[in-house]
């Protein structure tokens, strides 16, 4: 961290928050929020002379509450950069100065009580975006007293109990005595793969190796305490990690399979009691501790919510952001030019943070170094003079790529830099203002007449999403897995792209069944613009129900790649629909149509 | 998805499939699209009975 703060080309803004962003890869404009620090960075030395005069204290967070700070503080030995901050919420007060002891005692009159907060912006070419995480609160988990009893604690204070440069130097005590526990106690999974609304159903990642690690530390530093690890199972898959574990155990740590239904303290003694279903010798256990550590997990901070509006990403369920591919594009954000690393696209150790950031490092450093970008052939245009201002494509672009001012009466621009070319906007645009390159209107409606040119009654329409629904197609053709021959796929770029038109056409020319397939919600590689094909054909369902003509015979399908057999179900679930077809129906859809009562326009 | 707990309650309603014709009970949060799938047959072609208010009296 101290050579990022030195290298003569990287600019540090702490304290800073992100309040706006616009532009596309290699052009983003980012807006940002700086609070005041009320101290000079640069005549700042860190002596720490502010802060031995300072009458406020508080609790130390970093130290997870187990130590206190002044109101003047460093956040932490190692920050940087290396300059004391001011906690103004906390300081008794600058206007009018009611206590100024640490402007008195600095030595190169560094403190600024009237500093101001920042609000300036910078261009950028590429983002990382780097939030970090939480621990998870066990507050909970009332079974385990962790709000009860002192000697409970959980992994992350634990640590900061042990540093050298902790609360105790280093020294393990109990905090109801301040002695040297018999027996410590660890809790895995406290928060974590719990499915039962008050943790996560994830597994953090780090904690099973986090407690191996406490575990190795203790047996190695105080031989005579004991260690207890109750789990569901240990999850040591990283390299060495096997061999860490088995050094654990061989150093006399005791695993045992179960999670603690309860924990109760002797109220003489505070001596902690667990009760325990043991899993390997299925009988109820009583064990005793005299310290219990809750292995804690990670969760998702609450605002990345708010980052995630401002650079059109996509989260996972989870809550973490979601990559643009999981394998091919692991640190890449579905926006362009955004780049992922450490806990913010998921729960992960260190090492796998180092390893990712750098990825993103050489992501951004490829794009920035050649000063260009190569724009995907597949974008939308626009045709100024159709366009009616009326925004809808700028709200249905899953990355801000099309700008609209309704007031001033600006036709839509397209950032073609942004684009990613799913055409959803073209699919929504009620006026066809909006033109896909490649994969035009009039390209799509020419296969869906070919495909119904011969004996439509027997066709099935398919519009499938390049990714997903007809390689999960093309997978079923290499598994050997047969579909009915009926079939006719017409492949788009994103189910986004499936205009009504298309679909109502396809239905004039005798089509007895459409189906329009895309991407499982979570793995729309366009972020989310699959949700713009249900509402789409939702409507659609209602405008057919309305005319006559039976809902059925439009189906909406979710298939992945890997779905090859989905695919081949799907298929024949269809063609049953299609037999129940019959030729008074196609003929009385295509009078509905000719006579054009549905409030669409048609491309004939 | 993530939304669905923030966004507001979840709503009781109807489903029907359009490909079975199973109608089943379910829910949805205003506001947020959910991927769906039949109980009985899996398909994803579902649509959310809109349930008809009964005509007001006459006086």
């Amino acid at each position: 961290m101290a050579d990022v703060a030195r290298h003569p080309r990287i600019e540090l803004h702490t304290l800073a928050t992100v309040e706006a962003a616009s532009g596309s890869v290699g052009n983003f404009k980012v807006k940002i929020r700086q609070k005041p620090r009320y101290v000079d960075v640069d005549a700042c030395t860190a002596c720490g002379d502010c802060a031995k005069v300072c009458p406020v204290l508080l609790p130390n967070e970093f130290e997870a509450g187990l130590m206190t700070k002044r109101a003047i503080h460093q956040l932490f030995p190692q920050a940087v950069p290396a300059a004391y901050v001011i906690d103004m919420d906390h300081c008794l007060g600058t206007n009018p100065i009611a206590c100024g002891k640490c402007a008195e005692a600095c030595g190169v009159h560094c403190i600024d009580y009237d500093d101001q907060e920042k609000v300036f912006e910078v261009e950028v070419g590429t983002i990382i975006v780097a939030t970090g995480q939480d621990v998870m609160d066990p507050t909970p988990f009332e079974e385990y007293g962790y709000t009860r009893y002192e000697n409970v604690l959980t992994s992350l204070e634990f640590e900061r109990l042990i540093s050298p440069l902790g609360p105790t130097l280093g020294h393990l005590i109990k905090l109801s005595d301040r002695t040297l526990p018999k027996t410590v106690a660890f809790i895995q999974c406290v928060g974590s793969r719990c499915d039962d609304g008050r943790g996560k159903p994830y597994c953090s990642n780090i904690c099973c190796m986090n407690t191996i690690k406490d575990s190795l530390l203790i047996r190695d530093h105080w031989p005579d305490v004991e260690v207890k690890i109750f789990y569901i199972d240990i999850r040591a898959f990283g390299k060495g990690f096997e061999d860490m574990y088995k050094r654990s155990k061989a150093a006399g740590a005791k695993y045992i399979r179960g999670i603690p239904g309860e924990v109760m303290e002797d109220p003489e003694t505070k001596e902690l009691i667990l009760h325990v279903e043991n899993g390997d010798t299925g009988r109820l256990e009583e064990h005793r501790a005299e310290m219990v550590i809750l292995s804690v997990g990670m969760e998702a901070p609450a605002d990345m919510r708010k980052l995630q509006t401002i650079l059109n990403l996509q989260k996972t369920p989870d809550g973490f952001y979601l990559e643009a591919h999981p394998k091919l594009l692991p640190v890449d954000a579905a926006t362009k030019g955004v780049f992922f690393a450490g806990t913010a696209e998921g729960p992960k150790d260190v090492k796998d943070s180092v390893t990712q950031a750098s990825a993103a490092a050489a992501r951004a450093l490829r794009l920035m170094a050649e000063g260009k970008v190569h724009i995907p052939a597949i974008t939308s245009t626009i045709d100024e003079d159709l366009c009616k201002f009326c925004e809808v494509c700028a709200k249905a672009c899953p990355y801000g790529a099309i700008t609209v001012d309704r007031k001033t009466k600006k036709p839509a621009v397209v950032a073609e830099a942004a684009c990613a070319g799913c055409g959803t906007c073209g699919a929504e645009c009620a006026t066809g203002a909006i033109t896909m390159k490649h994969f035009t209107d009039e390209q799509i409606i020419a296969q869906v007449d070919a495909m119904l040119a011969d004996r439509p009654e027997e066709k099935i329409v398919v519009f499938a999403c390049n990714w997903c629904s007809y390689a999960g197609g093309d997978f079923a053709g290499v598994s050997r897995l047969q579909y009915p021959p009926t079939m006719r796929l017409v492949r788009t770029m994103c189910s986004g792209r499936v205009d009504k038109k298309f679909v109502l056409h396809a239905f004039a020319k005798g089509a007895p069944v459409v189906l329009v397939s895309g991407c499982h919600y979570v793995d729309c590689h366009y972020i989310d613009a699959n949700r713009w094909t249900q509402k789409r054909v939702e409507r659609l369902w209602d405008q057919l129900e309305r005319k006559g003509i039976r809902p059925e015979r439009l189906q909406l399908e979710w298939i992945s790649s890997a779905e090859g057999a989905k695919f081949q179900t799907v298929m024949e679930a269809i063609e049953k629909i299609r037999r129940t077809v019959t030729p008074e129906e196609i003929e009385h859809t295509k009078k509905v149509l000719e006579k054009n009562l549905l409030e669409v326009p048609i491309l004939v | 998805m993530s939304d669905a707990k923030t966004k507001g309650p979840r709503i009781p309603c109807r489903y029907k499939c359009l490909r079975c014709g199973l109608v089943w009970e379910g829910s949805y949060v205003k506001g947020v699209m959910e991927e769906l799938s039949c109980p009985s047959c899996a398909s994803n072609s579902q649509r959310r009975l809109k349930e008809k208010k009964p005509p007001a009296e006459k006086e």
